[in-house]
């Protein structure tokens, strides 16, 4: 007789080794989530690493004491139009003048002749001035101009830029700022020496390099600071900031859920609410429903690039003339506006709406559309009265986060042409555009260290943003379903 | 009489417009005709036209891709063997071999499955089968969060962190600054919560029942996890790889910053190459003048990518609804 129990011992030992398998495989299960999330906490950390550490700068003139031993910040107009007078020629006064007071597009024949007061564009003239031409101003009065012009902020800034000239040599991150202090004295030390300056340097380009080391001033530098949300687009890095592009996500952003949220919740209606309808069904009808409801499914699944190429092909190129405001304006433009990114968004985020206002809309119970048909409503009355309202807190939830889908997708917008350089900030449908993760892409992709650093503080707004999104989405949730309950 | 009337309802359903009237023993009559309504009429309409952009999008993708792409093959530079079977992608010399961005693309995905598979359905068997609830409050929406990343800043990441610590762990000049090992891992991780949660739900649908039945035999929690329950959510965790795979391959803005720019036939992980998505947005990236082969031949790639995609997809939701283990 034989058995297929094993005896006792033999038993106790098996059971032993499969607990102990059960044991470690249950450490790789809980690994393989904590993995997972390990990964989100460094993404998170190295991305902060960047934002705050030391910088060499070098600087023409110290601004806390550029006016008169005083510094720059709490100067008045006048004081900084003298330094400016004090410091640059007199033609770039005259350009400064044309570039901030005048504008560029300025009829060049008022210039030339005739007094400045027949210029439109040049607001106040001191009494002195008003018989004067534009070109037999001295440094004196292109100095009084400036100051009466414009705000001592705006000044501040001009000498900040144009005398000031800050310069960022080299950044370091976080940690080597806090545990490795002594690498970036000897780093500094170094450069001072001409060790590891670019070898392509002429003699004379080498020694102005060891010169600015050897002036530079070590401080600590937060790049998630104001000036980045103020200051555009630029060359330099430490002229450089977001705020282009930040109007272009607004914009891009509101324009997209203007388009897609009517379109998304009206296919949803109509899928749930009409489609599943007998008294509306043919068997087309049927069929075309059907096909709807696979599509919208398979959509859901295209990769976004392939909106863009979408987007390129027919709303930039196709739909050129509308999208670039031509049949509004008359003016000769390209198709590579706001207006053709946010149609573009629109359709990329259409199916994930849709998908989740069907789902809101079908846990609405049966019983409320069926009282509501009880006392004689119509259908549209039953869907606009009864349905909407009280599937609203999910589809808005479904809206504000495919809205955060939205934010940080890039691929289809540079597809579609987003401006590689904005000279001014978008300022409707038909002005070209960039959005916030195009430009951390763009600098992202740039080799030097200070464009990382940038990189890492828009990503720092970005993420701030789509925290707010998911923010406000729970607030919503919650807020409707209560009054919904009372 | 009743018999009348059922018949007067159904002509009135039959025939909508047309006023139908039912009499009544006492001599009245009443209107069982269904009521024009142009109102309502109209916002079905509205409503069914929304419903139709969908299709209108995939009509207009399908025509925009093909009609390119037969431009693009009709300039007379090449055939579609060629396409295919080229090795080399040069638009300068006339060279279009879609091959080594193929290989690209296979390349990192593979990768990023390598990853994501495994933690992915790692995670999805701890959070349905070992967690406690407290646990899988905390850990389900701190692992759905890697989903809400961008997707740029993940490339960023890979340049700014994965990248470097490669090239110190093996090596400078076995790892190029651009690599596809880079960009696929931190792919990887980007997926990890579609299949997680995808293989979650899955393992969740298995019943109860058949759990108990297991430990009512003896077995370990391991062995009911492994030869009881994936076994009978297979198909809805396969569905879920499958969806991952397509994820991986239409993935764009980690590929482009962190895979390399341009074509290099490989299948060294550590080389730079460029996959169809990375060129496409390389291409595009300029302001690229219609009318030229360089914009005819993104959409044959995007074509490309949109097949392989589809088909993707298609097996997914096929495998989904084919091999569904239904209980009750």
């Amino acid at each position: 007789m034989t058995t297929h129990m094993p005896d006792d011992s033999a038993f106790k030992k098996q059971l032993a080794v499969r607990n102990s398998r059960s044991a470690r495989w249950q450490m790789f299960f809980l690994a393989a989530t904590s993995a997972g999330i390990v990964m989100l906490a460094i993404l998170l950390m190295s991305i902060l690493n960047q934002v705050f550490g030391l910088v060499a700068v070098y600087q023409l003139a110290d601004p806390n004491t550029l006016v008169n031993g005083n510094p720059v910040v709490a100067a008045s107009a006048p004081d900084l139009a003298n330094v400016l007078k004090d410091n640059l020629t007199k033609g770039k006064m005259q350009a400064l003048l044309l570039n901030t007071v005048i504008g560029k597009d300025v009829d060049r024949a008022l210039l030339s002749g005739g007094a400045i007061t027949q210029i439109p564009t040049l607001k106040v003239v001191p009494a002195d001035l008003t018989t004067k031409g534009f070109t037999e101003l001295t440094p004196d009065d292109l100095s009084a101009l400036l100051a009466a012009n414009l705000t001592s902020t705006q000044l501040e800034a001009i000498v900040l830029e144009q005398i000031v000239k800050q310069e960022v040599l080299q950044s370091w991150n976080f940690i080597d700022s806090v545990f490795n202090r002594g690498a970036v004295e000897q780093t500094v030390q170094d450069r001072i020496a001409g060790v590891g300056l670019s070898p392509t340097l002429s003699a004379d380009q080498q020694k102005e390099a060891k010169d600015q080391w050897q002036n530079a001033t070590i401080e600590w530098r937060s790049w998630l600071n104001i000036d980045l949300l103020e200051k555009s687009m630029s060359a330099t890095a430490t002229d450089a900031g977001v705020r282009g592009a930040l109007v272009g996500s607004i914009w891009v952003l509101t324009l997209t859920m203007g388009i897609a949220a009517p379109l998304g919740i009206g296919a949803a209606i109509y899928l749930e609410e009409y489609a599943r309808d007998s008294n509306y069904r043919s068997k087309w009808i049927q069929r075309f429903n059907t096909v709807i409801e696979i599509n919208i499914r398979n959509l859901a699944g295209v990769p976004s690039i392939i909106y863009g190429l979408l987007g390129l092909a027919i709303f930039a190129r196709a739909l050129g003339f509308f999208t670039s405001g031509q049949v509004f304006t008359g003016e000769e433009a390209t198709g590579r506006t706001i207006l053709t990114a946010s149609l573009t968004l629109a359709l990329v985020i259409l199916p994930v709406i849709i998908i989740n206002a069907q789902e809101a809309i079908r846990a609405v119970p049966k019983s409320i559309r069926e009282a509501s048909y009880g006392l004689g409503a119509t259908k549209w009355q039953t869907v606009s009265q009864q349905v909407i309202p009280a599937a609203l807190p999910g589809i808005l939830t479904g809206i504000i986060l495919s809205l955060s889908r939205a934010v940080g997708e890039t691929a289809p917008l540079i597809v579609v042409g987003a401006a590689v350089f904005l000279s001014q900030d978008p300022s409707g449908p038909f002005s070209a555009f960039t959005t916030l993760p195009i430009q951390i892409f763009n600098w992202a992709a740039l080799p030097s260290d200070q464009f990382r650093n940038l990189s890492s503080a828009a990503i720092i707004i970005l993420l701030i943003m789509l925290l707010a999104l998911n923010a406000i989405a729970i607030v919503v949730r919650q807020r409707y379903s209560r009054r919904l309950q009372g | 009489m009743e018999a009348k009337l059922e018949l007067n309802r159904k002509t009135a359903l039959l025939t909508r417009a047309i006023p139908q009237k039912a009499a009544y023993s006492d001599g009245g009559t009443i209107n069982l005709s269904r009521r024009i309504r142009p109102g309502e009429e109209f916002i079905h309409t509205i409503l069914l036209i929304c419903g139709a952009i969908s299709i209108i999008t995939t009509v207009g993708i399908v025509l925009v891709l093909l009609k390119e792409s037969l431009l693009f093959f009709g300039s007379g530079e090449l055939d579609l063997v060629e396409f295919l079977t080229d090795t080399v992608w040069q638009p300068v010399i006339g060279r279009f071999g879609i091959m080594p961005l193929v290989t690209a693309t296979l390349m990192t995905s593979l990768i990023a499955m390598l990853v994501a598979v495994p933690l992915g359905l790692g995670a999805a068997i701890y959070l349905s089968e070992y967690a406690k609830p407290k646990a899988r409050a905390i850990l389900k929406p701190t692992l759905e969060m890697l989903a809400g990343v961008p997707t740029v800043v993940y490339g960023f990441f890979a340049i700014l962190t994965v990248s470097p610590f490669l090239r110190n762990m093996l090596g400078q000049d076995t790892v190029q600054f651009q690599n596809m090992a880079s960009a696929g891992l931190v792919m990887g991780f980007m997926i990890v919560p579609t299949i997680a949660s995808m293989s979650e739900d899955a393992l969740s649908a298995v019943p109860r029942s058949l759990r108990e039945a297991s430990y009512g035999l003896g077995g370990t929690r391991l062995e009911t996890t492994l030869k009881v329950v994936v076994p009978a959510a297979l198909s809805g965790i396969l569905a879920a790889f499958i969806l991952g795979v397509s994820r991986a391959v239409g993935e764009t803005m980690i590929v482009a910053l962190a895979a390399g720019s341009g074509p290099n036939l490989t299948f060294n992980p550590f080389a730079a190459a460029e996959t169809m998505t990375g060129h496409i947005v390389r291409i595009s990236g300029g302001e690229i003048s219609y009318n030229s082969i360089d914009y005819n031949s993104l959409f044959a790639i995007g074509l490309t990518l949109f097949l392989v995609t589809i088909v993707l997809n298609l097996i997914s939701q096929y495998v989904t609804n084919r091999f569904r283990e239904s209980y009750e």
